[in-house]
This record gives C-alpha cells, structure tokens and sequence, in this order.
C-alpha cells in the first residue's frame, strides 16, 4: 500500500500531467493539415499505463475522451504486452476492436522507464478521406469492408524504423494524401512529445509517485460522481424517440429507448428496446462510441463545472460507476460486418434522451431536448489536375431550455465540442463560396420561460461540379419541451441552384449526391425546446426577441401572451403591459 | 528642467500616483480614494504628491477604464454593418464550449445586440477581388436607419476584407458623410488579418470602446495641459507598452486591458532585481486580485486574449487572470450555507464597515482590523478605521450565522479569500505544469502584503517579495515601459512564387508606417528599434510559426531554412521535402523610452526599534503580543522574524510567526515564509 501523497505534490503531478496530454493536443491541432483537426479540434491525445488507465488526456471533443483505452484494448489482440519494443509506433482503426469508428485513426506508442514497459503516449484523430465507398463520409453502404482502410494494430515504425511499405500503402488508399499523410505525421510527432514529457516527469518525482497520483485522482473523481448518483432517487426512468430512417429505407422511423437504473451510487444506462442494427453504416460501435456517450453524459449532468464550484478532474473515475447496456444486434451494439461509421447522431440523441429520462428527478440539472443531432457535411470534388479535393464540415445546433437561463443559441451541444472553421479560410482553399451563415430564424425556437436556442443556418455553394455525403437527422422529431415549455424546431436541408433558379429539399442523409455549379446547399439545423410555461417568461425578453428578429410579433403574443405596440424609435417596437396582462391573465 | 516622472494607476478603489525625480533618485508616493470621474481623484492626487505639472517630463498612465466598461457592459450604443448573410457571425463565435463540461454556463452575448447588426448587399472574394460592389442605397439607408437609432459608434465588418477593404471604404465614407460625429472603426484598418470572427470580434471591442477611450485621454490630456503638462500623455497598453492619444484614437481596444498590465510588469522587474526569474505577481486590490506570471524573466504575451470568452481582442496581451478578491470583497452565506468571500466588493464608497460609511456587512478588511493584522490609522493617519465596527460587522455576517466565536469567523473569512486567491495561482501555475516551489511570489497591491504568506504557505511558494511601496507597484509598472506599437499584415504567398525584392518592399512599407507614427509621437529616429518577424507555415497547415526576419531580407531560401529549424524545435518535427507558404507579415516597432532608475542602499548595520507592540491574533485561539515597525525606519540589510507586522503609508506587511524576513538594498523586504 502506497502512501497517500500530501496534496501539494498531487496537485503538481496531476497539473503536469494534464499539461501534458493538452500539449499533445495542440501539438496535433496546431501541426495537422486537415480543417477537421486544425480548426474543428477533432481529436483526442493522452497517456494511459500498461492496464490502459487514463493518466490524463486532452479536453478536446467528448467523443475522443474515454476512447482510447479501448483502442489499446482492441490492439493487444493482436500486439500483447509483451511485445512492445521502444520506438515502436501503431496504427489503428478497427470499429470492431475498440475504434471509436473507423476515420477516427489512433497512433499508439509505447513509454519505458529503467528499461520496464510503464504506458503509452496515444492520440487518435478523425481522417478527412480513408478511402471508403464514397469522398469523405459513407451513409449507404453495405459492410464494414465499404469504410476504407482497416489498420489493425499495424507498425508505422518497428523500434524507431520506419515502416515505408505501410506508409505507402496508407498514401495510396486516400483521396487526399497530402492532408491525411501531413495528419499522420503530426499524431507521431504528438505521440513522441508525450512519450518524452512523460519520461522527464517520471525522472523528476519517481514511477511511484506519478502512478499514484493518477490513482488517487480517479478515486476523488468516482467518489464525486458516486456521491451525485446517490442523490438521485432509485428508480428506473425510461425515455423513448425515434431517428427519421438509416440513409436508404426513407420513412422507416428507428425507435431509440433508454432506461436508466439507478441503484444507490451506481447508475445503468439500457439501450434494450431500441432499433435492430441496420443495413447502412448508421450504426454504433459498442465500446468506442456507446459507452464513451454514456459515460460522457453523466459527468456533463452530475459534474457540470459551472455547478461544482471545485475542478473536478476529468478521467475513469467517472466511468466506473456506469454501466451501460446494447443487446448484440441493436443499432447501438451492432455485429461485424455490418458498417459503423456515421454514428454520432444516435448518440446525441442516447445522451438527450438519458437527460429526458431524469428530467422528472433531476429538474434542477435536466435541460429541454437539445438539437442533439449533427449535421456532418462532406463535401468533394476532383479539381482540373485530377486530385481530389474533400472537405468536412461540423455545423452547430442549439440547446434546450435550462432551469434558470434560456438554451445557447448555434452552439456545440452534448458530446460535440467542435469548433467551426473560418469562412475565409475555406474560400481560400475550396471551390467552394458561402453566401449565409447566421442564426436561424425562419422558424421560432422552442417557447418557454427559458426558451430553447435557436440553431444555425449555412449556405455553401458549389463552384465547380463535385459530390455531396451529408450525415445528419432530425428532420423528423422535434426536440421536446419540459414542464410546460414548448417544442422546438426540425432541421431541413435545401439544396437550391442559383443558375436554374430549382430548388430541392433532401434529406437529413444523402450520400455521394452529384453537385452542379451554383448549387447552393443550407442547412438549417433544429432549434432547441423550451423550459417551463412560456407565459412565465419575462416580457423584456420576449420584446428582445422580437426586436432581434429571432419570433414574430404574432408569435409574441399567441406563444408568450405579450402584447407589442409599434413605436417609431428606430427598433419599432414596445410592449404593451395593459394588453399583455389582459393576455396572460386569459391564459 | 523636467526631470520628473509620473506614473498613476486608476484602481476600483484607489487611485495610486508614482513619482520618482531622476536626478535626485528621489520617490514619491500618493494613494487617493478613486473618484467617480476618475480623472479628479488623479489631478488631485498628483496636486497632493506636490508635483508640478510643468517639471514633468513623463506622465504614463494605465487606466481600468476600458476593461470595466466591457465587463460592465457599460457601452455607448453600438451598431455593426455587415456583409448580407453575415449578420451573426460575432453571435455563433467559433460554436464551441468554453468548458466541455459547462452544460449550465450561460454564454454571454456580443457586445452589439443582433438587433443593431445590419446588413448591406456586398462582396469580396478570397483572392481580393471585389465580386459584387457596395450596394450604394443600402448603404445609406443603413446610414439613416442608425442615425435615426442615434448609435454612438459603428463598426464596419465585410468578408474578407482583410484582402481588400474597398468596400468597407466605401460604406465608412456614407456613414461619415451622414453621421459625421460618430466614430467608425473598420475592421480591414483595425486588424487587417484573416479569420472573420476573430476580426469582427476586435473591431467591434474596438468601436465600443472608442467613444469612452477617446473622451477619457482627452479630458485627461486637457486637464494636465492645463495643469502646465507640456508633453505626450502615455497610455498603457494591454501588450505591456504605452501609445499616445493619437494611437488610442485609432486603437482603442488596445487598452482594454491596460490596468491590468502594469502589475505584471512591475512584478516581472521586481522579481528580476531580487534574483528570480521565475515570479508569481499576486496584486491584491480593494476590489480584485490580479495573478500574473513570469517564467525565465519573461511575461507570457498572448494574441488568444480577451476579457469575455468567446469575443477574442487580438492585439498582443501580457495574461494576467483577475478574481473578486480583494480587500473589500464582502463575506456572504450561500444558499448552501457555505461561507463565502466576494467578489461582490463595497468598492471606496461606502466601503469596508470599518470606514464608518454605513456598509454593515464584513469585508476582509474588516477581518484584518478585528485581528489586528490592520491598524487603525492608514494613510498615514489620513483614513481612520473603526475596530468596533469591524467587530461587529464580523460578528454579525459571519460569527453569528455559522455560530462561530468572533476570532474564529474573522479568521474564516481570511482563509476562504487565500483559498480564492490560491486557485488562481494554481490555475496559472500548476494546471501548465509549473511548480510554485520554483517560484516567488510577489506581494503587492494594497492588500497583497497582508495576504501574501499565507497564500504562498498554502501553494508551499518559499519566498514572498514586498515592493518598497505595494500600495503602488502597479503605477511604478507604467514607468519601465517603451512606447511600443505591433504592425501586421497578411501576406499569403508560397514561398516558391515569393520574390526577396517584394517582401523587403513589403517590409520596408510597414517600417515606414511604424516611423511616421513613432516620429508623429515625439520619438527621435535613434531611439527607435525595429523587430521584423514573419509568419511561415508548411503550405496546407493552418498554425504558423514566426521566425525572424533580417534587415535588409537577405534570401527566400534562408528564410526558409530557418523556418524547419523552428518547427522542429518547436513541434518536434520537420518535413524538409513539404511546400512551405508565408503568412503574415509583422513589425513591432518599439520607441526607446529611458527607464526610471531605482536608488540602491547600503547596508547601515542599524536595528530600528519598533513602534509600538499590538495584540495580533495569527491564530483563532489566542493572541500574540507583536511588534509594529514604521517601514520607513526599516534599512537596507536589517533582518527580522516573525511575528511581526510593518506599516507604512500605502500598505502594511504582514510576517507571520515561523517566517524570517530581510530588507535587501532596493528596500524590498524578502520573507523566508
């Protein structure tokens, strides 16, 4: 039994720890090629011991936190421990052995210490173009076969050699190799930065030290979360929605069911009810995907840290006390072959539908439905020298009502955390113009007393032919309303030609869809439903709303019963208290 | 002869005055209550200091004028006109989260509501080229719409107009025309940079700002002149230099953190000539607290700045974080029967409840005077202060609530302040790795002092550092600054296509600008130093690296070669064989202004006799009987140990029992904590 190190030194060595894993992160980000990476932050980077514990990891996208442990799981299958050589780098995406999904690539290298095998530096990051069934993102296809590439547990480099077959091999199976060659080589600069702080850390306060601060900090972590758990009353709370197809079989809804079961300090999450898997890629990896979101959205609940007031580290302590269930066969547990590589909108709507399921006994922490989709855009084209050209894009949504504050508007909700990528950057390197980007506000948010966020619309046009994947949803099911708040708004995608003048409204999912010139594509995404009886709400904030164009004057006084007056000030509008209270007080 | 220097720094609460005469090495120091105009509190501080205008040579200053307004929101009414389709740009930010776990955080909002953000037809393409010419009616009917709105300051934002600004141009000269007392900031002159939010996000900080700025050094340049100041107001910047009226005219966001600067800068110098390089700036105010760090001698300077998360100022900063707390930072309940300390703050007025001006709820200067960590008389006898009052203040929000003996809840209000204050040292320090044992922290601010060794106990910081005079070290911060100004522009080009001949015109262009302002600001061509840099990425890759530049550009290739060497040394990594592209070209064009010198002493051998003794409780349970020595008594190379307490005018020092302390020849009291 070690001893417990006194909380000067443990602070230190978990500070230095995190520094670490943020080091490689912008190392990654600052070095990679690809917006996706660069700009949107699409990646994930730390250090984990030879059990696979996380030592610390970077605080970019929820999605890549939690993740790489099952990749390091997924890679023993096939390098055992004892394998391992110093200077040895791997590379892996396997959606069947602990991938997240298969663009998002892990590189992995070993830490020795004294000679002894104590970690490894990883970092994983998603990849613009693996060479799948169509440019960039896939929605219809058939298997697992039809994502690209699969590394298993493959050696970039064999103690310190490079390995120029497979790099090859890699350069020759992508699209874009001058963004996903670049990439590549800035994970392993990120990996052997890593590698290197964390020998220096482990010569400056000794293995034991460093080992059990990590322990002690997933112990505090796990008794937060245990603690918060048990508040909640035991029960088993159940919420139900529904996705609008799998990208090929239109109007075939997909149920999604949650049961969460809390027992004492621990909490279950169970998928057990929703769809069967499906015959597209619109399926979920269990342990890269499933159950990172279900982990992720209990720390975000519980441990939000706006309302711990304390920072609480972020690491598995949080996991332990979840457990979370998919019977085999279920879109969230499919069974190889099939294909998984869009994911991300079923389990934005898992993490929503947790929230919903607490609302009743969390009504302090809950939020309204969030927009809890994605809109991940593709876009390509082969330009006049006969490269490809291949751009993905993460547009934002909205939140739900909150208890005390209304949903952030165009914002990165639940598992995402992506940043955008500068307009003006784009237009330097694409084909490719944008002719709108704002709020949206062709349709009101959810009303509430705290009423929902309203999303974003973006307009991209096309300047040359190319193609077109779109991974998205919710065109179907409106985020809902809590106590008394309204629903919110469903996204749309329209795809209009500023030369024929036609206009065509697509689908949530498209995949590989033939673009002209002066194809302008927008997309609107959901807006967020409201908290609480909109009649609540302060009428100020209903003139705002008004006066910043986000509802109309009518919807001002049918949703929120306030009554508007017109002025001539400049704005045009004012409230009206007599017809507001006559309003209100008619209910 | 002007041999004066005079520097003032604008507090929530006091207005400190800094005056050092060059050829004598003589200091003076003056502490006045901050007036509601701040101005009157500084005229009649530098009156009360007993300095005549006309002798001054130098006046710097930096003012929190700016960085309130922000945080306030106490902004002229501000409009934005953009380009169609592009109104919410500065609304969406870049989407994400400041916190990934901050599901209930509410993310603030722009500082021009959507309502005042309007449109004109309008476009430029990526390459500069103008696709679609300013829509002339628009525009003017914009104009007339916020000129009947009575807007008292627009910013004119296009798309990608950092390639072109023709046609920000153009809509500037209809708002001119039709609002021609109001300010317009565009942003292809404020930040000629890519990227459009983070340009949009500056110019309009910038707009905001330029009414209170321009009228604040104004009035403040005519009230000195009038006073007999016959040279350049100098105005802190928040990247650690000073610009003049002119400048602030076309850069007012520049100031948003000029308060904020100074104290880093004075920490830094102070800790360089006690022998650290490596310091911890903890600048306890009445209201706030300031944290700013140095490592290896050097302030860490970012361009990722700004005052709110998510509209980023990008100029230059020196990073500083800034928590509620400070000497008049109020002890409350929470709702979870806590007990908590600020950052609400009774400011000067009515202040601590020892003030006797009515405030009845305790402050930590209440819990400092209660346990006689405080005197009663500060100032110099000028501010009196009550301890009954403070008893009762202590007694009635904390002690009877928590149901805590008197000693006890003073002592409670002390720690959960350090607590505060300890965090942030935290966060700047150990959340990146940096150990506080390798650091000293130093100690000022009117409050710094009494608080400092117990924070650095808390974060195991060996050494604490008091200035010679803490009330003041942030004033004294404004005097060891150049005039210095940061040029940039684009400048996209592969260094394939790249022309030695073009990029030093291009080089030599800016300098000329950098002259012509430098010269405009009264400072002669020998004291003017030039540093070029150049902003390279390997082409495709979006983070750039600056490597430096000679004068006159010797070759593309050596360029070049400089760069791998740079991103390996920086990323760990070089791809010889990869196409390399240049970025963005920068001048920091720095105006030489000589530096006040600090007087040195000799050791005199003497041991000075304390004051008087005072009951001081350093522990809840009992008193100790403890020294009080007048600081101006204190010689160069006297040592003592605690405990001990030493006053003086602007601030007092607090020396714990169990930690030694030495005054080293600048008169900085060194403490072994």
């Amino acid at each position: 039994m070690t001893k417990e190190l006194d909380p000067i030194t443990l602070q230190v060595v978990g500070g230095a720890l995190h520094s670490i894993a943020e080091q490689m992160g912008n190392v990654l980000y600052r070095m990679s090629y690809s917006s996706i990476i660069r700009e949107s932050q699409d990646l994930g980077a730390g250090l984990f011991d030879t059990e696979y514990n996380t030592l610390c990891e970077s605080d970019s996208t929820p999605m890549h936190i939690g993740s790489l442990p099952g990749y390091l799981r997924g890679i023993e299958q096939t390098v055992p421990l004892s394998a391992w050589k110093k200077g040895d780098c791997v590379i892996h995406n396997h959606p069947y052995k602990g991938a997240s999904h298969s663009p998002d690539i892990a590189i992995v290298m070993p830490i020795f210490f004294e000679g002894e095998l104590v970690g490894f530096s990883a970092n994983t990051a998603h990849h613009v173009d693996i060479g799948a069934a169509t440019p960039g993102l896939i929605i219809d296809v058939p298997d697992m076969w039809a994502e690209g590439m699969l590394l298993d547990g493959v050696k970039l480099y064999n103690e310190g050699v490079r390995n120029e077959d497979l790099w090859k091999y890699i350069r020759d199976n992508t699209r874009v190799p001058g963004l996903v060659m670049g990439d590549l080589e800035a994970q392993v600069a990120s990996a052997e930065l890593g590698v290197r702080r964390f020998e220096e850390l482990m010569a400056k306060y000794g293995k034991e030290t460093v080992i059990q601060a990590t322990k002690q900090l997933m112990d505090y972590t796990e008794r937060r979360m245990r603690a918060e758990i048990a508040k909640i009353p035991d029960g088993d709370y159940t919420a139900e929605g529904f996705l609008d197809d799998d990208g090929r079989n239109r109007g075939q809804t997909l149920p999604v069911k949650v049961t969460v079961r809390i027992r004492g300090d621990g909490a279950e999450v169970d998928l057990t009810g929703s769809s069967p898997q499906v015959p597209t890629a619109f399926n979920v990896p269990f342990d890269g995907s499933t159950k990172v979101a279900a982990f992720f959205v209990f720390r975000a609940l519980l441990l939000d840290t706006y309302t711990a007031q304390d920072d609480i580290p972020a690491n598995e302590g949080s996991f332990r006390p979840i457990k979370v269930t998919a019977p085999e066969g279920c879109i969230f547990n499919p069974i190889a072959p099939a294909a998984a590589e869009a994911r991300f909108c079923q389990i934005q709507r898992m993490s929503d539908l947790v929230i919903k399921a607490l609302a009743p006994v969390l009504p302090d922490r809950c939020t309204a439905g969030n927009a809890a989709t994605l809109s991940f855009a593709a876009y390509s084209g082969v330009r006049p020298n006969g490269e490809y050209w291949v751009f993905l894009e993460v547009n934002e949504a909205a939140m739900g009502g909150r208890p005390a504050s209304d949903g952030p508007d165009t914002v990165e909700e639940l598992m995402r955390n992506t940043r955008n990528n500068p307009l003006e950057d784009l237009g330097m390197h694409l084909p490719l113009i944008c002719d709108r980007y704002e709020v949206r506000d062709d349709v009101p948010p959810g009303a509430g007393k705290f009423r929902g966020g309203s999303g974003v619309v973006k307009s991209q046009r096309y300047l040359t032919p190319g193609f077109m994947t779109h991974e998205s949803d919710r065109h179907e099911d409106a985020p809902w309303g809590v106590f008394g708040g309204k629903e919110g708004a469903v996204g749309k995608v329209e795809i209009h030609n500023i030369h024929s003048g036609e206009t065509r409204q697509a689908y949530a999912k498209y995949s590989g869809l033939r673009t002209e010139v002066g194809d302008v594509v927008s997309y609107f995404s959901p807006s967020g439903g409201g908290y609480g009886d909109p009649f609540e709400r302060e009428p100020n904030k209903v003139l705002d709303d008004v006066l910043d164009g986000f509802i109309t004057p009518e919807h001002a006084r049918e949703a929120y019963g306030v009554g508007l007056r017109e002025v001539d000030d400049g704005y045009g509008w004012a409230i009206d208290a007599a017809e507001t209270e006559r309003l209100r007080a008619a209910g | 002869m002007q041999t004066t220097r005079v520097s003032v720094d604008v507090g929530g609460t006091f207005t400190d005055i800094f005056v050092i005469n060059e050829a004598t090495g003589s200091i003076a120091i003056e502490k006045v209550a901050s007036s509601k105009d701040p101005i009157d509190a500084i005229i009649a501080g530098v009156a009360s200091a007993g300095v005549k205008l006309k002798d001054v040579a130098l006046f710097s200053h930096g003012t929190t004028v700016a960085t309130n307004a922000l945080i306030t929101r106490r902004l002229p009414r501000t409009a934005m006109v953009c380009t169609k389709g592009f109104r919410d740009v500065i609304e969406i930010r870049r989407a994400n989260k400041e916190d990934l776990w901050d599901t209930y955080k509410d993310v603030v909002k722009p500082y021009v509501p959507r309502r005042d953000r309007l449109t004109v037809p309008e476009r430029v393409d990526s390459n500069g080229n103008i696709v679609e010419e300013l829509d002339e009616a628009a525009a003017r009917e914009v104009a007339r719409i916020l000129k009947r709105r009575e807007v008292d300051a627009i910013a004119v934002c296009f798309m990608n107009a950092y390639t072109n600004g023709a046609n920000e141009r153009a809509m500037r000269d209809i708002l001119v025309k039709m609002l021609p007392d109001t300010p317009v900031s565009i942003s292809s002159e404020v930040l000629p940079e890519i990227f459009e939010h983070e340009r949009f996000s500056t110019t309009v900080a910038n707009a905001a700002l330029s009414p209170i700025v321009v009228d604040y050094t104004s009035r403040l340049g005519d009230a000195l002149a009038e006073q007999g100041y016959s040279r350049d107001l100098l105005m802190l910047h928040t990247g650690g230099g000073v610009m003049t009226p002119q400048s602030v005219r076309d850069f007012a966001a520049r100031l948003a953190g000029s308060g904020i600067a100074a104290g880093a800068i004075a920490s830094r110098h102070i800790a360089m000539m006690c022998g650290f390089p490596n310091s911890i700036g903890l600048d306890m105010g009445g209201t706030s607290t300031d944290v700013s760090l140095a490592y290896g001698g050097q302030s860490r300077v970012t361009k990722d700045w700004y005052i709110e998360y998510g509209y980023p100022i990008r100029f230059p900063a020196i990073e500083v974080m800034t928590i509620g707390a400070g000497g008049g930072s109020l002890a409350w309940r929470d709702e979870a029967g806590s007990l908590r300390n600020g950052p609400d703050s009774a400011g000067a007025r009515p202040g601590p409840a020892c003030y006797g001006n009515g405030n009845e709820q305790a402050t930590n200067t209440d819990a400092n005077v209660f346990l006689g960590r405080l005197g009663t008389s500060l100032a110099g006898g000028k501010i009196t202060l009550d301890a009954e009052l403070a008893e009762a203040a202590v007694t009635r929000t904390v002690a009877e609530p928590f149901g805590l003996e008197p000693h006890a809840a003073a002592d409670a209000i002390l720690k959960v302040a350090n607590a505060n204050m300890s965090d942030a040292v935290r966060l700047i320090s150990v959340t990146r790795g940096l150990d506080p044992r390798d650091f000293a922290l130093v100690a000022f601010g009117g409050a710094g002092s009494l608080h400092g060794v117990d924070v650095a106990r808390e974060l195991s910081i060996p050494v604490v550092i008091v200035p010679p005079n803490p009330g003041v070290t942030s004033a004294l911060g404004c005097l060891l600054v150049d005039i210095q100004h940061d040029f940039g522009e684009s400048y996209i080009v592969a260094v394939g296509d790249a022309d030695a001949g073009a990029l030093e015109a291009a080089f030599s262009r800016l300098e000329a600008e950098a002259h012509a302002r430098l010269k405009h600001e009264g400072i002669a061509d020998e004291d003017i130093v030039i540093q070029r840099t150049i902003d390279m990425m390997y082409q495709g890759q979006w983070r750039s690296l600056a490597v430096s530049v000679p004068s006159p550009v010797v070759s593309i290739e050596e360029l070049v070669g400089r760069f791998h060497e740079e991103h390996a040394a920086e990323y760990n990594y070089r791809r010889d064989d990869a196409p390399v592209s240049f970025y963005r070209l920068n001048l920091r064009a720095v105006g030489a202004v000589a530096k006040a010198q600090l007087p040195e002493y000799e050791p005199t051998g003497e041991t000075p006799a304390p004051t008087t003794h005072r009951e001081v409780w350093f522990e809840p349970s009992a008193s100790v009987s403890t020294p009080i020595y007048d600081r101006a008594t204190l010689p160069a190379g006297f040592k003592f140990d605690g405990p001990a307490v030493v006053e003086q005018l602007d601030s007092t020092v607090l020396v714990p029992p169990g930690a030694s302390a030495e005054v080293d020849p600048h008169l900085n009291i060194i403490i072994r904590v």
